[in-house]
Formats: structure tokens, sequence, C-alpha cells
């Protein structure tokens, strides 16, 4: 049902590097996993409206800051090659 | 229940005659001395066991002294959270998940960080990067999953609380296959913070204990509105006593597909249920159950694309060696590369689902079928108290058996997922054995209605 140049397309949207082995199982797979999803298809759902599922409330807190983020800055650098507060990586 | 396994209030026994330091040191020694034998743990904790054991006072906090396991998806502070994936395999927390300042504050103990599916992806714990866990009620069969090593954990003797995440089953049915007790909160009781998202609109955290007692002390200690949750709610029907509870058997989880094993021993609990008066047995239908996992899969896979952007291998401390990446893209697509088979399959499904021509048809599609879903149980609780099924469709199967199929694999999944989709509360209980393995009884009740669903359980668990 996919092919193999769909599947690639989409790993790269997804960032992901596949073997040439691996795109090819994946998209088997993927396949064979649509299929199943297809059976939504039979389900009337234009009764349904487009409200989300659960009808929770935005949940706002005051914009006042506290010092949290200092300690957490700290224990962040000792993660990876840092330059002041950021990350440094490969330049694009 | 065997006899190794071990209660909170046994803990509280042994700490008459026992120091915190003294009894931590031990389930320590013990936690490594198993897990030779089964890996339910990637980490034991040692040093964090031992100086919160020295901090504790002498107060009556309700977990003080409690050796817990911790699913390592869940965020410990100082400790390595691996989510069971490779491109994790250094992360040191800086923070601790809500839940965990929390059972911290009531003097729990974490000795160790429970082994999963990578990334919480899957129902056997096979696909850990690093090492499955074996069943400890027998080591030829897989723990269930993905909170595999917190189920093996508390079955073997490990600990008598672990918590683990619930995004299709995954604490209810490493419960089922374990023989212990797994409990899913509704939808928001829980803060997820601190949590990895695997599925932001599914995720629950939940205990997994040897009693329903035990489960629902320790849910009192980690629900509640979280300011760093927005998905937390602070909403709790309270139970009122009942002289009849009326238990719903829904006929969709009994057909075909489901081991004559597993229906046989379920309905021999629901029978037992059945003889008294407490109890009335309701047939009931909830008619969009065939449809319940392909929606699953659909909604699931949508957004663990979303949540897994952040895993670039440089956020969180992934140091590739070696790296002959030239560019920013290059970078991010050799450090995705450490991600897992099955997490890599999910990502490109979901990126595929939402993607520009297929969102309506799959991601909106989806969304509308979980409706209809939910509609089925808000129906369902106008007639019965409780929802009664299998836990499983099948017994816990051989290590290795069904890694070559990942339908079949997803399959297992087919009666918990719909709690997920539906944000209602659901308990798995130990409901004897078949062929020597166990099988749980799955509960389900009301959104909301987590204490009623918790008292229920105590009542059907004293009685199967």
């Amino acid at each position: 049902m996919l092919n193999k140049k769909q599947v690639k397309k989409v790993a790269e949207l997804a960032r992901l590097e596949l073997s040439e082995e691996e795109l090819e199982d994946l998209r088997e797979d993927l396949s064979s996993i649509l299929d199943y999803v297809e059976k939504l298809e039979e389900v009337d759902t234009s009764q349904v409206d487009d409200e989300p599922i659960f009808s929770i409330q935005n949940q706002f807190r005051e914009d006042s800051p506290d010092d949290s983020s200092e300690k957490l800055k700290e224990k962040m650098k000792a993660m990876g090659e840092h330059k002041d507060d950021y990350f440094k990586m490969e330049s694009i | 229940m065997n006899s190794n396994t071990v209660k909170i209030r046994d803990i509280e026994k042994k700490l008459t005659r026992t120091s915190p330091k003294d009894l931590a040191a031990k389930y320590v020694k013990r936690a490594k001395e198993k897990n030779e034998e089964i890996s339910a743990l990637l980490s034991v904790t040692e040093d964090l066991a031992v100086s919160q054991a020295e901090e504790l006072s002498d107060d009556d906090s309700k977990l003080r002294g409690v050796p817990i396991v911790v699913k390592d998806n869940i965020l410990v502070e100082d400790a390595i959270s691996t989510g069971g994936s490779k491109i994790l395999e250094h992360f040191r927390s800086p923070v601790d998940a809500t839940v965990v300042e929390k059972v911290k504050e009531e003097g729990a103990i974490i000795i160790g960080k429970g082994n999963m599916d990578e990334f919480a992806m899957g129902g056997s714990t096979e696909n850990s990067a690093f090492t499955p866990t074996k069943n400890p009620v027998d080591l030829t069969k897989v723990p269930g999953g993905s909170s595999g090593g917190p189920a093996a954990a508390v079955a073997s003797g490990m600990v008598p609380v672990a918590l683990g995440s619930d995004t299709g089953g995954s604490v209810r049915q490493p419960a089922a296959f374990c023989g212990v007790v797994g409990f899913k909160p509704s939808y928001g009781q829980v803060s997820r913070w601190g949590l990895m998202a695997m599925a932001s609109s599914l995720d629950q955290i939940g205990p997994i204990t040897n009693s329903v007692e035990d489960a629902k002390t320790v849910y009192n200690i980690i629900r509640g509105k979280d300011e760093k949750d927005a998905t937390s709610v602070e909403v709790e029907k309270e139970d009122t006593d009942f002289d009849k509870i009326k238990i719903g058997v829904p006929e969709e989880y009994f057909v075909e597909g489901t081991s004559k094993a597993v229906k046989s021993q379920v309905n021999e609990a629901i029978d037992k249920a059945r003889k008294k008066d407490l109890f009335e047995v309701v047939d009931i239908s909830l008619p969009h159950t065939e449809y319940a996992l392909a929606c699953y899969h659909v909604i699931m896979d949508s957004e663990v694309s979303a949540n897994m952007a952040r895993y670039d291998g440089i956020r969180y401390g992934l140091e590739r060696e070696n790296s002959d990446a030239d560019s920013m893209k290059e970078a991010y697509l050799q450090n995705r590369g450490e991600l897992g088979e099955e997490v890599k399959r999910r990502i490109i499904l979901g990126t595929f689902a939402l993607s520009r021509g297929y969102y309506e048809d799959y991601y909106q599609k989806a969304q509308k079928v979980r409706k209809l879903i939910k509609a089925d149980f808000d129906e369902a609780f106008d007639k019965v108290d409780v929802i009664a099924t299998p836990t499983s469709p099948v017994l816990p199967f051989d290590l290795g058996e069904k890694l070559e199929d990942p339908l079949a694999m997803y399959l297992a999944d087919m009666f918990t997922t719909s709690a997920n989709l539906a944000g209602i509360p659901a308990i798995s209980l130990p409901a004897g054995k078949a062929n020597g393995l166990p099988v749980g009884l799955q509960l389900m009740g009301k959104r909301f209605y987590d204490q009623k669903l918790l008292k229920i359980a105590e009542e059907v668990e004293s009685i199967i």
C-alpha cells in the first residue's frame, strides 16, 4: 500500500535515518498496519462534532518568575557541550 | 499470589524491628540478587536509597521506609532515566517527576528504575534497548509491557509498590501477566509532569502493587492537580455506600480471539460474584469495541511522532563519538538512528497519519471514532457501576514469540486501550491461573469515579 518512496519521504520529515533493509521491513509493516486501520472507515462519524474529547478548560497561572530555573540550568550544563546557557551543536 | 510478595503493611511491621536504613540496604541487596534472574531493573539506585532512608523522620508518613521501583520513563532527580532507550542511556535527570516528589514526601525509598519497552512502546518489555525482563512466575514467559520491569519487581517480592505508566494498557497488562494489581487512574487524576510523554492524551501514571488497598494508598498520594501539568484536574467524585454493585459484562470482550483458558478463568471469577448478594451481573454491549485498537493506534502513533521529536541526541546528552555529521540535519538523522525499530515504526506511522492529504482520513477520523467509544461507556455506566472483562486476550506468551509480527503484539492490548481512549479508570486484579500462568480480571469505572472503582475492586478482590 505504501511505496518505498513514500516511506523514505516520511522518514526524512521525521528526521530518521533508515537503512535499505529497514526501509523495506518498515514498508511491509506499515502497509499491514494501515490495512488494519482502514476498518475505521466503516464507522459512521457523520453525527460526531469537532469538539475535543475531554472538555478541560485552559489552565492559567500567575506569570511570576521563580529561581527554580537556575538550579535546572546548572544541572543541564552537566549534560552536554554548552556555551553559557546554550547547548552547542553542528551548524546548519 | 505467591508468598514472596510483600505489602505496605509488611514493611510497617518490619520497621518496628529494623531501622529504615538497614531495611533499605536489605531490599537493595535483595533487588540486586533477584535482578540477576529476571532483569526487572535497569539501575539500582543504592546511594539514593541509603540517603533517603537516612533522612527519614520518625513520623507516620504513609510510605515511610517503603522501598519502591519507578519505571525508567519517570524522572528521579540525580538518577539515570533511560526511558528504555539508547538515546537516553546516560541521561541523568535534573528533576523529580511530580509523582516521585509526592511519594518521597511520604517517606518512600526509591531502590531502582524499572525496565520497560523503549519509550513505553510495546506489550512485552522485549523492546527495551537493553535487555528483556523475565516473568517471575515463569521465566520462559514475558512479564508483559511496557511496565514489565515494575510489574516483575512487585511480583518477585523486590518491592511492594512500583510506579508504571499506562497509555494503552501498559500498567494493567503486565500486572495481569505477573499476577499482581495494576491501576490506571482517570485521565487527568495524576500529574504527567516528569513522565516522558508518549501519547499526551492517553498517558497516565499508575501504581502496581500486591493488593487493591496498597494501590489505593499510593493513588491517593500521587493524585491531584499539578500546576506543572495543565491536563491534570482536581475532580473526584466521592463514592457513596452501595447495597448492590452492578457488574456489566460486555459481550464483545468474550468473542473469538480471546484464549479459552483466559475466558474460562475470567468467567469463573465473574461467577463467584454472581453468587454473592452484593453483586448483580448484567450483560451489556459496547458496540464500538472492535474499532478501539485501530483508533488507538492512529491517535497514539500521531501523538508519539510529535512527542519523540525532542529526542535529537543533543538536548539530553547523547554523546556520539566519531560522529561524522557535518550539518545539523545529518546530526539529527544519525542520532535518531539510535532509536529502536518499534519506536521508528510508530514515528513513521504517526508522521504519515498527520501529514497533508492524510490528516482528515486518519487522525481526525480516529478522534471522532474515539468519541463514539467514550459514548458507549457513558451509556453503559447509566446501567452498571463497573464493567468486567479479561485484561488480556492471551496468557503470558513466550519470550521471542511475537517479535516478528508487530500486529500480533498490538492485538494483546485489545481490551485495555478503550479505557485510555475514554479517559476512564481501570484496574487489573489477579484472577487465578490457567495452565500455571496468571490471568487478570479488568474492572473499568466511570470517568472520575476512581474512588468508587477502587472500593468495588476491593470487594471483588476479596471473593475471587
